[in-house]
């Protein structure tokens, strides 16, 4: 017989889903997931329902538990009102107040320089489109993400900024990325923690200045100048939780207090095989 | 009681089903080289990790190896990644010769079965079902399919929907993969249409066991390796991966072929050859099968355990799970 659950998980198909029932074994997750398959059946505080995307969100809605949300596309049905993260939504409005650091998209590629095709409403999957592998005439929108195109900085490094902030409070850390696997969903194949003053520092005022409630993730790339630019900011965490965790900040609890994940924190991933379904 | 030491080439994919297959055996001890210090199979416990050159440095991957198997006192050397495989085989086609024991499939069928052209034009020439392939973009029907012809794994593969994609996918392909790029027909087919043979070979050529599986969730939305999948029963595909590898020579070693079934007709056609055991081999270990094992056996000249039918009916699903380590694996 399952626990009763202590958190709802939406999009359990994500890699930090799991991530997140790993760094709290005390607690009941239930996840929920539209799709066919997903991870976790061999994990003891995991329960599973597969269904219907609009008809598992009235069931989360009505359960009036702590609801962990992984994928954007289940925010319209969970939280009505909530303001347009699409990215040509948020990226123009928050270049005009940080100009050196957020990179802006446009709904045409431009033609002077090279650039990458993203997902307006959520991350676009498998393998990134650019301008040296595609022309824009023929490029699809299977998963009904929305296209952008945003200018490629030429990059040296990559960051990933992931945090949850409320009214009273923010937390957040920095991972710098060794390692991602770009296939179904941006896989995070490692990484470690790392202290940044002005990443850190823009990474809140960001939020701060959109008023941002709940989980964020923000993408960094250290430009070749070792300028840092802001290429997209998401609603939802990342599979980072049990990193977060061993460096003392439960993302899962609410906290009095802000808080910055300490440096040398490390992660690389975990190939886990596990039978699947009931 | 004496382990024999094994070193397993690549920590990734394949290398962690061996991995995993081999490490409660109390008579093997193991040591896993990768070039990428951030490769997941380093970091598995109860074995040693070695950072090592990239095979593309082919004399200081030459000498890294040979100093570990004399420094390591290695017994068996199993390559399990595309660029391993190439390159353990072109290093024992030159006169490489170390003291251990490996599967040493001769060059030319390696050669042959690895390239996706090559043996596609062998397979067609023999009447095998293979996707149509045209030389021009403006000849081809679409959708078609455009990839390098040597990488695995999905990768640089393209669906494109009229010549004008193709023939920008065909240049960008050569830019990042190199010379050499395929232009196919496209299967029509949803999840589960990718099936995969794989088959074991002794090291004199004798066909030792074979499994067949499909994969129910690919590792891109559209294709590709599989992230989970389960055991079938297709006698079809084990004769036809057969008739496929003599054809090319032979092989020695473990080895999988991917076909994809049309959606329409149910025909199954041959998509590429693997010289290794497929990304997701764990799942016939899961189900009774220890295909690594028996690689072992086979090269110590031990009777391998049976590799009969699975005697379970697993099915798996993979997922990428996170890992905190306390330290970062030093590089050569």
């Amino acid at each position: 017989m399952d626990s009763p659950a202590d958190i709802i998980v939406c999009g359990a198909e994500r890699q930090a889903a799991v991530s997140a029932a790993l760094s709290r074994p005390d607690l009941h997750f239930s996840f929920l997931s539209d799709q066919a398959i997903v991870d976790g059946w061999d994990l003891p505080n995991v329960s599973i329902r597969l269904g219907k995307l609009d008809q598992l969100a009235d069931s989360a809605r009505a359960a009036a538990l702590p609801c962990l949300v992984l994928c954007s596309r289940w925010l319209p049905f969970l939280e009505a009102g909530r303001p347009d993260y699409s990215l040509d939504q948020l990226l123009p409005r928050l270049a005009t107040a940080f100009p050196d650091v957020v990179t802006p998209v446009y709904f045409s590629p431009p033609s002077d320089r090279p650039w990458i095709l993203k997902g307006n409403r959520r991350h676009r999957p498998d393998e990134p489109v650019t301008s040296f592998n595609y022309s824009a005439v023929t490029i699809a929108d299977p998963h009904e993400c929305g296209s952008v195109y945003q200018p490629v900085i030429e990059s040296r490094a990559t960051a990933l900024v992931m945090g949850y902030r409320d009214a009273h409070n923010c937390r957040l850390g920095i991972v710098a990325l060794y390692q991602e696997a770009f296939a179904r969903e941006d896989f995070l194949m490692a990484g470690e923690s790392i202290r940044d003053p002005m990443i850190e520092s823009v990474s809140e005022a960001l939020v701060d200045h959109i008023e941002h409630h709940g989980y964020f993730s923000i993408n960094w790339v250290v430009g070749r100048n070792r300028r840092s630019h802001v290429t997209s900011i998401r609603p939802v965490p990342r599979a980072l939780f049990q990193l977060f965790r061993a460096g003392g900040i439960d993302l899962l609890s609410e906290h009095d207090k802000p808080a910055v994940l300490r440096p040398g924190l490390k992660l690389v991933v975990d190939h886990h095989y596990a039978s699947y379904g009931p | 009681m004496t382990r024999r030491r094994i070193l397993i080439l690549s920590a990734t994919a394949s290398a962690i089903n061996v991995i995993r297959s081999l490490r409660d055996s109390p008579d093997l001890q193991l040591f896993v080289a990768d070039a990428n210090g951030y490769a997941g199979g380093l970091y598995e416990p109860g074995l040693t990790p070695i950072v090592i050159p990239h095979t593309r440095d082919r004399d200081a991957y030459r000498a890294s190896l040979d100093a570990i198997i004399a420094d390591r006192n290695i017994d068996v050397l199993l390559p399990s990644s595309d660029r391993d495989v190439g390159a353990v085989v072109e290093l024992y086609a030159a006169g490489w010769s170390p003291r251990v024991v490996a599967f040493q499939p001769s060059i030319e069928s390696h050669q042959l079965l690895a390239n996706k052209l090559t043996i596609a034009k062998l397979l067609m020439l023999h009447g095998l079902p293979v996707p149509r392939m045209w030389n021009n973009a403006r000849a081809a029907n679409y959708p078609a399919v455009v990839k390098p012809v040597s990488e695995g794994g999905g990768r640089g593969v393209s669906i494109v929907s009229d010549f004008q994609a193709a023939e920008h996918a065909i240049a960008s392909c050569e830019v990042q993969y190199g010379p050499g790029v395929v232009l196919q027909e496209y299967i029509p087919g949803e999840v589960g249409s990718t099936y995969v043979a794989l088959l074991l070979y002794g090291p004199h050529g004798e066909s030792v066991a074979h499994a067949t599986m499909r994969s129910s969730l690919t590792y891109y939305t559209w294709g590709g390796g599989g992230n989970a999948g389960y055991l079938v029963d297709e006698p079809e595909l084990v004769e036809l991966s057969r008739t496929i590898i003599s054809l090319a020579g032979g092989w020695r070693g473990p080895i999988n072929l991917e076909f994809r079934r049309h959606a329409d007709t149910g025909k199954f056609y041959f998509i590429e050859v693997n010289c290794r055991l497929n990304g997701y081999s764990y799942l016939t270990t899961m189900n009774g099968m220890n295909f690594p094992r028996a690689m072992i056996d086979l090269l110590l000249d031990q009777h391998p355990a049976r590799i009969g039918p699975g005697l379970k009916r697993s099915n798996f699903c993979l997922g990428f799970r996170e890992r905190v380590v306390e330290n970062w694996i030093a590089c050569a």
